[in-house]
C-alpha cells in the first residue's frame, strides 16, 4: 500500500507529461502545415501532369495561360515541384525517402490550368476532382475517389477508389476500376467501363457505342441507343438492368446461362426444357443496331421506358 | 475400222459402275473425327491467345521492382492457374506448364507491386483476385456440362483477360515510393 501511494502520483505525473507533450506534438504539427503558392506560364493547350501520394487535389480550368497552385501541406512533405519543359508542365507534391517522425505527408491543393490542357493525375491516397476542363483527361488513383467532368473523353482509372463522372458530348471515355463503384451521368457517344468487384451505375443520353464488362457487381443503364449503335454487357454473376430511354431498332441477343430474364418488350424469352437459363434473340424495328447482353448466372432485366 | 471401237465401248459399258471396297471404312474414320472435339480446338484457342496475352504483357510492362523479387505470401495454385486446355498430349502439357510458369511470374510481380499498396487496398484486391478466380472455376464447372457453349467459352476468355488485366492494372498503379525524393 505504501509502494502504491508512492508510485500513484509519479505515474499520474508521467501520465500528465505525455499528454502535454503529445498535444504540443500536435501543435507543432498543426503550425508546420504550410501554404502553397506557386505561379507559372503554361502552354495553353499543352499537357500538365500531377503526381500525388496522400491528401486533396482539385484541378480547375481557366482561360489563362498559367499554371496557379494554391493550398496547404503537411509537415512530412518536403516541397511542391512545379516544372515546365516545352508545352508539357509537370506540379509533383514531393516526399522525403526516409522519415523518421510522425505528421501529414498529405496536400490540400487547388490547380488552376489552362482549360484546353491535357491533363494527366496521378495519385495514390489522394482524391482528385476536376472541373472546367475541356480538354482529355486521363486520371487514375490506387485507393483516392475522382470526381470528374469530362467534356472530350479520356480515361479514369481506379484500383479501389470510386468513380463519379459526368460527360458531356464525351468522344471516347474509358473507365476502369477493380474494386471501386462507378456512376457516369451526361451524353457520351463511346463508353467503356469495366469492374471486378463494383458497381455500375450508367445514365447516359444518346450513344452510339457502350460496353459494360463486370464479374460480380451489379450494371444499372439507361440511355438511348442512336441509330446503328452497339450495346454491349456482360457479367459473370453481377446483376444487369438495362432501361433504353425509347424500343431501339436493334437485333437483341440476350442470354443468362443460369439466370433468369425479364423484359418489358419484345417476345418472351427462351427456356430449356429441362435446367435453369434463359435466351432471348429478336429483332426490333430495321435491326440496324446491335444489343448484346451476356452472364453466367446473373440476372437480365430489359425495359424500355424508365 | 468401226467395228474395234464399238467392241471397246461394249467392254466398257459391261464394267461395274462402282467398285465396292474391301473393308468397311467409315468406322475407323468416325473414330478419327471422333477426336476432334470442338471444345478441345476452342480451349486451346484460349489458352493460345491468353498465353500471347500474358507474354506480351510481360514485354510490355516495366517493371518497377527491385531486381530481387519477394517470395508470394500466397503460393500460386496450380488449379487456379491451370489454363483452359482440357488435353494431356505432351504438346498441349508442355504448352499449359510454359503458361503456368508466365502466369506464375506475372503473380509474382503482382504480389511484389501489391506490397507497395496501402494495406486496406491490398486486402481488397486480393478479395477482387478471389472474385476473378471463383467467376473462372464457376464458368469451368459450367462448361464441364456445357463444353459446347459459345456463351461460356467467350466468358471464360473474357476472365482469364481480365485476371491479366487486373494484374497489368496493379502494376502500372501510381507507385507512392517512386514519388519520394531521395534524401
Amino acid at each position: 500500500m505504501t509502494n502504491r501511494n508512492v508510485d500513484c502520483p509519479l505515474a499520474c505525473a508521467a501520465l500528465l507529461f505525455v499528454v502535454c507533450a503529445g498535444q504540443l506534438l500536435a501543435t507543432a504539427a498543426h503550425a508546420a502545415e504550410r501554404s502553397v503558392d506557386l505561379h507559372k506560364a503554361a502552354d495553353p493547350e499543352g499537357q500538365v501532369e500531377i503526381i500525388d501520394v496522400a491528401g486533396h487535389i482539385e484541378i480547375v480550368g481557366w482561360d489563362q495561360p498559367e499554371i496557379a497552385v494554391s493550398g496547404t501541406i503537411g509537415d512530412r512533405v518536403d516541397r511542391v515541384d512545379l516544372s515546365t519543359n516545352g508545352d508539357h508542365a509537370t506540379l509533383r507534391v514531393v516526399l522525403p525517402a526516409l522519415s523518421l517522425s510522425g505528421g501529414s505527408g498529405a496536400a490540400s491543393l487547388v490547380v488552376h490550368v489552362p482549360q484546353k490542357s491535357l491533363v494527366r493525375g496521378s495519385l495514390v491516397s489522394a482524391n482528385l476532382e476536376t472541373r472546367d476542363l475541356l480538354g482529355e483527361q486521363r486520371l487514375r488513383t490506387v485507393s483516392g475517389d475522382i470526381k470528374a467532368h469530362l467534356l472530350r473523353g479520356g480515361s479514369v482509372n481506379s484500383v479501389s477508389g470510386d468513380l463519379h463522372l459526368t460527360v458531356s458530348g464525351t468522344e471516347d471515355l474509358e473507365i476502369e476500376t477493380i474494386s471501386g463503384d462507378v456512376s457516369v451521368d451526361g451524353a457520351g457517344s463511346n463508353v467503356r467501363v469495366q469492374t471486378v468487384s463494383g458497381e455500375l451505375k450508367i445514365q447516359l443520353g444518346a450513344f452510339a457505342a457502350v460496353r459494360l464488362k463486370t464479374i460480380s457487381g451489379e450494371v444499372q443503364f439507361g440511355g438511348s441507343l442512336g441509330a446503328g449503335g452497339r450495346f454491349e454487357a456482360e457479367s459473370v454473376s453481377g446483376e444487369i438492368r438495362i432501361r433504353f430511354a425509347a424500343t431501339p431498332a436493334a437485333d437483341f441477343d440476350i442470354e443468362s446461362h443460369t439466370g433468369e430474364i425479364a423484359n418489358c418488350f419484345g417476345p418472351a424469352p427462351q427456356k430449356p426444357q429441362y435446367g435453369p437459363g434463359s435466351h432471348l434473340v429478336f429483332r426490333s424495328g430495321d435491326g440496324a443496331g446491335r444489343v448484346r447482353v451476356s452472364t453466367l448466372s446473373g440476372e437480365i432485366r430489359l425495359c424500355d421506358h424508365p | 475400222m468401226s467395228q474395234q471401237p464399238d467392241g471397246l465401248q461394249t467392254r466398257l459399258a459391261r464394267l461395274a459402275r462402282e467398285i465396292p471396297p474391301e473393308r468397311d471404312l467409315w468406322p475407323a474414320i468416325e473414330a478419327r473425327l471422333g477426336d476432334r472435339r470442338p471444345a478441345w480446338h476452342v480451349g486451346l484457342g484460349v489458352a493460345a491467345g491468353v498465353t500471347i496475352l500474358v507474354l506480351s504483357l510481360l514485354v510490355t510492362l516495366k517493371p518497377r521492382a527491385p531486381t530481387t523479387v519477394p517470395t508470394p505470401s500466397r503460393p500460386v495454385s496450380a488449379s487456379a492457374g491451370a489454363p483452359p486446355t482440357p488435353s494431356n498430349r505432351p504438346t498441349d502439357a508442355a504448352r499449359a506448364a510454359s503458361y503456368e510458369r508466365t502466369q506464375a511470374t506475372l503473380e509474382r510481380s503482382f504480389q511484389s507491386e501489391l506490397a507497395r499498396l496501402p494495406k486496406g487496398t491490398q486486402t481488397r484486391l486480393l478479395a477482387d483476385l478471389d472474385v476473378i478466380r471463383k467467376a473462372r472455376s464457376d464458368i469451368r464447372a459450367a462448361l464441364t456440362a456445357n463444353p459446347d457453349s459459345p456463351l461460356l467459352q467467350a466468358l471464360l476468355a473474357d476472365t482469364w483477360q481480365q485476371e491479366m488485366e487486373f494484374y497489368a492494372n496493379v502494376s502500372s498503379t501510381p507507385d507512392a515510393a517512386g514519388m519520394r525524393w531521395p534524401l
